[in-house]
Parts: structure tokens; sequence; C-alpha cells
């Protein structure tokens, strides 16, 4: 366990001992709660951006970096224990639950003539704990516990400190997400049954890669597992038609626990879709895209139709998260319609982590403006850039990126899974989907006419209490500059992320990509090749193979007829050769790398294999000669 | 004659049986010494002297008990009436241990003015004999000892609920539990006699003039003759009787009318060691009915999913506190059935002898995480304050979380552990039973298993709503005063909450 991995914890358990800290903290006076407080919101985030600079050389167990472990928190002999990890996928998500906590954090710590504000600031804490636990915890059962942490701090937030209508809601809310919960622990219980417990790293994420990795069989009906999970996690994550819990707790709950739960806690249905339903189910993907695809929709369309027609800003800023799911749904369902194309699986992070960050702004922003005009009702503000113009700034570009312009994150999230539901059938659907950036337009900028433009109404301030209305402080300030610059970094440089995201995906999700175009593809199928689960192979329209070049960088060409190996060592020429996928045999390869005619042994290397090859007695004709697959590299001596 | 003779030499307590039961007569004795000093102990000081020795008493025997200064040695044949069993092991410290919780929230309920007609002594009396004979009951071997014992529990109890004999629900409630357990007492015995007979009748007659009611015997006849019709008849009304100790359908009506009434200490009892009591005994004749456990299964299985059901559909609708209790109870109970049904059928099933003491480990830690969970919800209820406890409703416990926040933060962790949220330990206790129902296949229990409990979140955090808010009628409470001791009991139980989930699997391994 490295100085890393043990940072890891320490940024997960930070805000938990700073929120037991703070339950004996009536006899403390205010300045020290808030001190507690302050650091167990800061450290996580100093750390999460830490580990994302030190991501990249780290030394990584397939592909999860800090890893660590605890056995005593578990069964060791059925597979199940603590263990802390990220990988390129969960490592945005991590991060990006380290900024908004931070950002909701300070925004708890300013919130001015709280009751009982210990209580409050250890509820926000017990959720930050358990949001940055969730996204660090790899094994199955803990990532499951750490999303549930949540459940009671939002039910207390909600009955202490919430708005109009609080109780009804605080029940309902309980109720339809523990709905969630134990449908999608079925789900997980039953993908463990299965057998995907097993191995040297148990029931979790890293382990399952592993399994699947080496040709992991499945006894189970996948498409009732997948079906357990998308549902469970769909009602979590506010998928159309489970959706109706998200609007009214948004709006009713306190704004930094909208901030964590919009912005982070709705990710981890999504999450948990990519790494397991998509990694080790991918047939039971296939099964579902079909209902992917139209939930999502519904999503998009009529949730976004329902946001335009919203004059209460908390409101619509709560549907629009609803209808950001939409798209993010969509990016996870691409990598089945296009045939294991995992480009939209990552454009879905980026979008993750892009949305949580806008969310979370708006919420923060909307919050601002209910401090000054007290009222939500976008019908009675106007005319307040005249006062608040750094706010109204503020609140625009928030509007922007979470609308998706070029400059944010959330454009390439968006751009990347469009483009990867080119195959999408039938075609006139991608124009629906396309929709969804017009439709948040539409609401997002209508809302910034009404609150900032044109002239006050008169209805919630007087002229003169207009006059008094004050720009927006520092404290306000910090949090939504910490938001917008994360995001506005990731917009220019979006390789900040991307890298470790498509560095994730192509390790893991190439054997599960080869699901989808078994019979398709141009390479052998050899023993290695897995996957014999329950359920029919579906059909999928063929994906032409020159479809790469709008994909963004490094798509792998699984499909394609030509395919490109590497050689090296021994030989006149290194470098990648490319092959007809038809003949591609190690021979062929050495003979167009001219290999040295004194060289001896070979050894091909691919994600699944490693294979040695004595080439004595491949020339001589002792051994059979070595298909090669795209992507294998050969070393020589 | 000789036969007689000898059929009642067979019945001596031999000096086997007499250490065996070491630990009931030294309860005995403590309810007997209840008794001496209500009569000589006349002031005050001394009263408490006695029931400060009462206490500690209980604590040392818990505490022998789990070191193993008992004499321990199972697996040996039962030569007698008495046999040490697995369960026997965990459930007598645990029944000892409810006793003198129950004795100690008799105590505060009794300082409350309209509970005075209860009489100190002869409640910890009853309770000690009640725990003695419940624990006794898991060491029977035969089916006239398991009746006698199971009376004298019962017994006691009607009198319990019946002790506030200023209180009209309470004595209504032990008329109706009398009545209630009188019908199952006869059901119940009905069944032992068509046993005796059945066995009788099959012929096993050289084992049978020996100890013809001995679970073996019993339990070998069903073996040789699992379709025999009176024999199915009579393992189904012994385990009626049994189903009526635990609150499974059908036999669970009259668990809301006897928790409201019974005085709340007595309410606690019920609520842990009869349903302890329910439980073991469920699953000692399991196995002694193992013989007929496929025509058993289904009948089982259907009331009580139906028994887990309704007592979900109908909590929904209380605001009574010791009703909603009674009718979580009953869920409780209907999974750990659920559990135990699991376990035995993997037990059946299944070879390796560690993953079968796993499975049962599992269900029996569900029966120790609720009893767990439900002490500190008991002991805020005798804290509230109002006049009468069978009138303690849901809107009495508004504000709670202001005017006092150690109890409101009690109440919160326990619900949550009952509700089966995580992180408390009562979800690690549900992840166990689902664990063993997955193992055992029986996939639509499981589905029904999780809508109720989803359900069951309307009312649990109902329960939490309540006390978290605010207090519409603006008056203050007068809470009964908490002595520190008690505070940290209460944090204690808290803290056992959420720390126990962590090291569950420890302790389970």
């Amino acid at each position: 366990m490295s100085c890393a991995s043990t940072l890891l914890q320490v940024a997960v358990a930070t805000p938990l001992v700073a929120a037991l800290a703070l339950a004996f903290s009536k006899w403390l006076p205010c300045g020290a709660k808030k001190a507690i407080a302050g650091v167990g919101f800061v450290v996580p985030v100093l750390i999460a951006v830490t580990l994302l600079c030190a991501f990249p050389c780290a030394e990584k167990i397939s592909g999860y970096a800090f890893y660590s472990f605890c056995e005593m928190l578990g069964v060791p002999s059925l597979g199940i224990w603590l263990q802390f990890g990220l990988n390129g996928i969960s490592l945005p998500l991590f991060l990006m639950a380290a900024v908004v906590g931070v950002a909701a954090g300070l925004r708890a710590l300013s919130t001015k003539n709280v009751e009982r504000s210990g209580l409050y600031y250890a509820v926000t804490l017990v959720m930050f704990g358990g949001v940055l636990g969730v996204f660090s915890a790899i094994d199955v059962f803990s990532f499951y516990i750490f999303h549930e942490f949540a459940l009671i701090p939002t039910f207390v937030a909600i009955l202490l400190w919430g708005g109009y209508g609080r109780k009804t809601t605080a029940i309902t809310m309980a109720i339809y997400l523990t709905l969630g919960a134990m449908i999608s622990l079925a789900g997980l219980l039953a993908l463990y049954f299965a057998g995907a417990g097993i191995g040297e790293y148990g029931f979790s994420f890293l382990g399952i890669a592993q399994a699947v990795a080496n040709g992991m069989v499945l006894n189970g009906d996948v498409s009732v597992i997948f079906a357990l999970l998308l549902f469970g996690f769909g009602i979590l994550v506010s998928l159309f038609p489970f959706h109706s819990w998200a609007p009214d707790t948004y709006a009713v709950a306190p704004t930094p626990i909208s901030m964590l739960h919009a912005g982070v806690l709705k990710k981890f249905g999504l999450y948990g879709l990519i790494q397991l339903g998509a990694l080790a189910l991918p047939l039971g993907l296939a099964d579902w895209q079909n209902w992917i695809i139209w939930l999502a929709l519904g999503n998009i369309v009529l949730i976004g139709l329902i946001t335009m027609t919203q004059k209460d800003l908390k409101q619509m800023v709560a549907y629009s998260s609803v209808m950001h799911m939409g798209p993010i749904f969509l990016g996870i369902a691409a990598f089945a319609i296009s045939g294991g194309d995992v480009a939209g699986l990552g454009g879905a992070v980026v979008l993750m982590f892009a949305h949580g960050l806008s969310v979370a702004l708006l919420f923060h922003l909307g919050q601002s403006v209910y401090d000054r005009t007290g009222t939500y009702d976008m019908t009675k503000m106007g005319g307040l850039t005249a006062k608040v113009p750094v706010l109204a700034a503020f609140f625009v570009a928030a509007t922007m990126a979470s609308i998706g312009l070029p400059g944010f994150a959330n454009f390439w999230g968006e751009l990347t899974i469009f483009t990867s539901l080119a195959d999408i059938q039938p075609a006139w659907l991608l124009g629906a989907i396309v929709l969804s950036i017009v439709i948040s337009a539409i609401y997002g900028l209508r809302a910034v006419a009404k609150i900032f433009y044109g002239k006050n109404t008169g209805a919630a301030l007087s002229d003169e209490a207009f006059e008094n209305v004050r720009d927006i402080t520092v404290s306000e300030r910090v949090p939504a500059l910490i938001l917008f610059a994360a995001l506005v970094v990731v917009g220019f440089v979006p390789s900040l992320i991307t890298k470790n995201i498509d560095a994730a995906l192509k390790a893991d999700f190439a054997p599960a990509a080869k699901v989808f175009c078994a019979g398709n593809c141009g390479a052998e199928a050899t023993d290695e090749d897995i996957i014999i689960l329950d359920g029919p192979l579906p059909v999928l329209p063929a994906v032409p193979a020159d479809n790469c070049e709008s994909c963004g960088e490094g798509k792998e060409l699984i499909l394609a007829k030509n395919i490109t190996v590497t050689v090296s060592g021994a030989v006149e020429e290194e470098g990648d050769f490319v092959l007809s996928a038809e003949d591609a045999t190690l021979l062929k390869a050495l003979e167009l790398a001219k290999a040295d005619s004194e060289a001896t042994f070979a050894v091909v290397l691919r994600v699944t294999a490693r294979i040695p090859v004595d080439l004595d007695e491949l020339r001589n004709g002792d051994v059979e000669d070595v298909p090669l697959e795209d992507g294998d590299k050969i070393s020589v001596e | 004659m000789n036969s007689v003779i000898e059929f009642y030499k067979a019945w001596q307590p031999g000096t086997d049986t007499l250490h065996m039961c070491l630990p009931e007569i030294v309860l005995g004795v403590l309810a007997l010494l209840a008794l001496v000093f209500d009569v000589a102990c006349k002031c005050c000081g001394a009263k408490r002297a006695a029931r400060g020795f009462i206490n500690a008493a209980l604590i040392a025997l818990v505490i022998c008990l789990v070191g193993g200064a008992f004499p321990q040695s199972w697996g040996a044949e039962p030569k007698t009436i008495f046999g040490y069993s697995l369960f026997g092991q965990i459930s007598t410290p645990l029944f000892v241990a409810c006793a003198f919780l129950a004795i100690n929230l008799s105590g505060i309920v009794r300082s409350r003015e309209s509970n005075s007609e209860i009489s100190a002594p002869a409640t910890t009396h009853l309770i000690l004999i009640a725990t003695a004979a419940a624990s006794l009951l898991l060491k029977a071997t035969n089916f006239v000892a398991f009746f006698v014992l199971l009376e004298t529990l019962t017994v006691s109890l009607y009198a319990l609920v019946g002790s506030n004999r200023n209180s009209p629900y309470s004595l209504e409630a032990g008329v109706k539990y009398l009545i209630a357990g009188g019908v199952s007492g006869g059901l119940m015995l009905f069944g032992i006699v068509l046993l005796y007979g059945g066995a009788a009748m099959a012929g096993t007659a050289a084992t049978a003039l020996a100890d013809p009611l001995g679970y073996g015997t019993i339990a070998s006849f069903l073996l040789q003759n699992p379709d025999n019709l009176v024999g199915i008849v009579g393992a189904g009304l012994v385990l009626a009787g049994v189903m009526f100790k635990l609150g499974v359908f059908p036999m669970q009506f009259w668990i809301p009318d006897v928790y409201q009434g019974a005085p709340t200490h007595v309410t606690f009892f019920l609520a842990t060691v009869s349903k302890a009591t329910g439980f073991f005994l469920m699953a000692i004749l399991l196995s002694v009915f193992g013989g007929i456990w496929e025509t058993l299964l289904p009948v089982l299985l259907a009331c009580t999913l139906i028994s887990v059901v309704y007592a979900n559909v109908t909590a929904l609708g209380q605001r009574n506190v010791k009703r909603l209790l009674g009718l979580s109870g009953v869920s409780h109970a209907g999974y750990l059935m659920l559990g135990l049904l699991g376990a035995v059928a993997v037990a059946r099933e299944a070879s390796d002898p560690q993953w079968i003491v796993l499975m049962l480990v599992l269900v029996v830690a569900y029966l120790l995480v609720y009893i767990l969970t439900v002490y500190p919800i008991f002991s805020v209820m005798t804290r509230m304050p109002q006049s009468d406890d069978a009138l303690q409703s849901l809107d009495d416990y508004e504000g709670l979380s202001k005017n006092n926040p150690l109890f409101a933060g009690t109440l919160a962790f326990a619900l949550a552990s009952l509700a089966g949220i995580p992180p408390a330990v009562g979800f690690i206790a549900k992840l166990g039973i689902l664990f063993v129902l997955f193992q055992a296949g029986f996939y639509g229990t499981i589905a029904v298993m999780l809508v109720c409990v989803v359900v069951s979140i309307y009312y649990y955090f109902g329960w939490f709503r309540a006390a978290f808010s605010a207090d519409e009628s603006g008056k203050g409470k007068a809470y009964l005063p908490t002595g520190t001791c008690a505070r940290i009991v209460l944090i204690g139980f808290s803290a056992l909450m959420i720390l126990a989930s962590l090291a569950y699997w420890d302790v389970i391994s």
C-alpha cells in the first residue's frame, strides 16, 4: 500500500470523521464547527487533484491505481471485502465528486441563519463522504453501501431545512429511492451468484474486469440480471418514467444537498451500469438497448418539454438535471448499438463529469438569486443584471455550459455521444436526440432572460429593495469559480481526463466488445474469446470499417477487415504493419518485418493472452502458424 | 406395575440433567428470592439493595454463560428429557440478557404514576420464571417437557401482560392473549397427541415404550412414514402452536392488541424472548419433522409470505407506536422464518458442513441484530411523556429532535437499522438473509421480501419524520429524567448499530 493509496482512504474518511466530530458539537463555538466542517470539505479535493496528477505514472493493477484493501471488513472466503482504487473511468468522477463537494460545503458554510448548524454540516459531510466512497470503492457491495450513506442525510436535511412541502417529499423520496436500491441490490446479488465473484480480487470491479479478460462464464440469465440493474439503477438515476421523485426532491432540499445529490449521487447508477452492465453483461445490454433508447428519449424530449414550462427556477434546474440523464443513458446504449464501439461510453463519462459540475453550479447560483429576490419564481424577477452583473455572467456561463457550448466540458461529452449513436435505428431518432440541445437552449436562455434582463417586474422586489440588491459576495464567488474553472479547464483541455478514460475503456472493454462482433469480426475467434451466456446473440447492423475519423482519438478498429500489428526486436524493420485479416499470421508478419533468420524466439502479446513461439519449430512446420489479431505486439529475439 | 415404576425411574433427574439445567435453576432461585425480598424488605433502601442484587446476579449469570462456566457437552446422547442443543448455547445468555433489560425497563415504566399498580417483585419474579422456562424449553428433547415448559412460559406471559391492573387496555390485552394462547395451546396439544398416536400406530413399538414422546421417536416415525396423514396433521398443528409464539400467519392476530395493551417492558419481553423462543423452537422442530419437509415447505413458505405482506400493509395505517412495533415485529419474524426455511433447504442439499453452519449463523445473527435494535427503541418509548402507555402515538414524538436530541438520534439509528438502510447493521443482517435465500433459490420470495422492505420504509421513516418535525402544540414535553448511565447505554447502542455492521462478518466467521 503506497502513500497514494493511503491518501485515497484519507480522502474518503476525512468528511466522515469530521461529521462524527460535529455530532458532539453542541458545546463548540460556531467558529470551531465551521473550521472542522471546512477541513472535512477541503481536504478531499486537494487529495483528488493530487491523485489526478499522480495517476498516469501510478502503478496499476488491470487499470486500477492506488489500490488498497481491508480484509477485515468483509468475508474473504465469499469474495467480498473492502477495496479501494481508481481507474480511468472512476478518476474523473471522483475528482468531480470532490469538486462539487467542496462547492456544496462552502455553500453550506456560508448559509446564514441555519438552525442547528452543527447537524447541518454533519449531514452534508456524511453525504460527501458517501459520495467519495462510491467512486473510490471498487468492491461492489461497498460501492452500493456508500451510495446508501446518502439516503438518511438527504431525508433528515429535507425534513429539517427543506422548503415547502418537505414532509411529504421526504417520505416519497425515501420510499422511491429505497425501491431503486432494493431492485439494484437484487441485481447485484444475482450477478454475484452468477459466478462473478471468484478470483483473486473477489467480487469487485477489478475482479470482474480480470475475469472478463480471461473469459468468464456467467451461469445465470444475463438478460434478467441486466434488467434488474438497469431498472434499479434507472430509478436511482431518474430514468423516465421513474423520475418523479427527482424534481420535488431537488426543489425542496437545501441547496448543498441538491448539489451533491443531483450532481454526484445520480451518477452512481450510470457508473454502475458502465462498470458492471456494459463490462460484464454486454449481451444483456444488447437485449435491453431498445428499452434504454426509448426511455432515454422520454427523458430528453418529454422531460425537456416539461422543463420548458417551469416557472420556478429550482424546479427548472431539477427537471433539467433529469433531462440530461437521457444522453448519458444513450451513450451507454451506444456500446451495443454501434456493435462494440466504446466511444459512447467515453462520452457518457465525460458528460457525467461535466453535468455534475454544471448542475451544481446552477443550483448554487439559483440559491444566490433566491437570497437576493426572496423567491424562485422567475416570472416575478427581472432586470437583475443592472445590480448583479457578475452573478449574471456566471449564470449565463453556467447555462451555456449546460446547453453544451464548446469551451465547456459538456460539449465534448455530448458530441462524442451523438457521433457514437450514428448507427441508431431508426435514423430519425438521432435528430430527436440532438433536439435536446435546442430544448436546453430554450429553457436556459429563457430563464436567463426572465431573471436578469428586461425590467424589474416589481412583484418580488419593490423598487427600493431592488436598489439595495448587492452583487455576489466572495463566499459565493469561490465555489462558483471552482466549478466554473473545472468546467472551462476540461472544456479546453479535455485530454486531462479523456486520456485516462480512453485507456481504461480500450483495455477493459475489448473483450466485452468482442461479444458484439462474434461472427462479424475479421479475426478468428479463439477459445479465449469467451462469452458463453444465455440468450441468443442479437443481430446487429454491420458497421462499415472506415467509421472512425469523426470519433475522436484512438478508436479501435475491431471490425475492420485489415488489422495492424506491431513488430519489434530482432527484425530489420520495426514498427506497425497492416495485414489483411484473412491471412494475418505470425509468419506473414515476420516476413513483412524482415525478421532476422537467426532469431529463435518470438512472443505474441495481446490483451487476453501471451503466446510464446519457438521460431525454429514454426519454420519447420512442427507447430501451427499463429493467427494474429488487431493490436498484437510481436517481440522477436 | 414394574413397567410403570421403570417409566417413572426413567424420569428421575440424574446429575447430568441437573448440570444441564444449572442456569435455569439459578434463574428459578433468583425468582424465588425476588418474592422473598418483597416480603422481607420494608424500607426503600433495602428494596433498592434487593433490586441491585438481582441485577448483579443476572449480569454475573450472563458472564458465566458466555464465558462457559457451565458444563457444556453436546453431541452426547440425550438419556433423559433434556439434552444440549446448538441453540441452547446462544439462547440462554440471550434470554437472560433480555430479562435483565426488561426488568430495568419495568423500573422506569413503574415510575410513571399511572403505572403504579404493577407490582415490582411480582414482575421480576414472573420475568425470571418465563426466562427460565424459555431457555429450558430449548434444551428439551421430549414433547412432554416441550409442552410443560411452553405452557409455563405462556402462563407467565398471561400474567405479565395483564399486570397493569389500572389500565383497561392491559387487562383486555391479557384476556385476549389468554384466549388466543389457550386456543393455540390446545391445537398444539392435539398435534402432540396425534403424533403420539401416529407413532404408536405406525409400530415403532420398541422405542415407543421407552420414550414415546421423545423427539427422536417422533422424528424417526415421520422419517419412515412421510405420507402418514396423522403424522402430517399432527406436525402441522404443533408448528401452528409455535407459529403463535413467533407471530406468523395465521396465528398473528393477537399481536397488535396485546403489544398495545401490555405495559411497555412486557411488550419488550414479548418482542424479544417470545419471538426468539418461537424461532429457535421452529428450528428445532423443523429438524425433528425433517421427514415430511417436502410437504411442510410449501405450506410454511406460503404462510410466511402472507404474514410478511399482511404485516407490512397493515402497519402502514398504524398511528399507535406499540401496535406499529408489533406489526413490524411480525414482518421481521417473517423474514426470520424465510431465512430459516432457506437455510434448512440449503442444509438438506449441501454437503459442506461449514457452509451449512454459515447459513444458520446468518439467520440467527439476524435475530440478534433485531433484538439489539429493538431495545433502544423501547428504552426511548418508556421515557416518553404521556400518561397511558397504551396510547402512545406518533404525534407524541413531534419535536423530539429539538427537545431531546439524544432520544431522537438513538431512535434514528435504531429505525434505520430496522428498516434495513446501510450503514446500519440491520442492512447487513438483511443482506445475510438475502444471501441465504439466493443460495436456496427462492427467487420469488426475495422479490416479495424486497417489496415489503420498501413498503416498510413508509412507517419507519414516518416515525423518524415525526421525531424530526416541529412540535405543533408549542409546549415543551416533560420526558422522564434519564440518568447518565442510561444516556451512556443509549449512546452505546447507537454506536453499536453502526460499528456492528463493520464487525459483522468477523463475528460471523
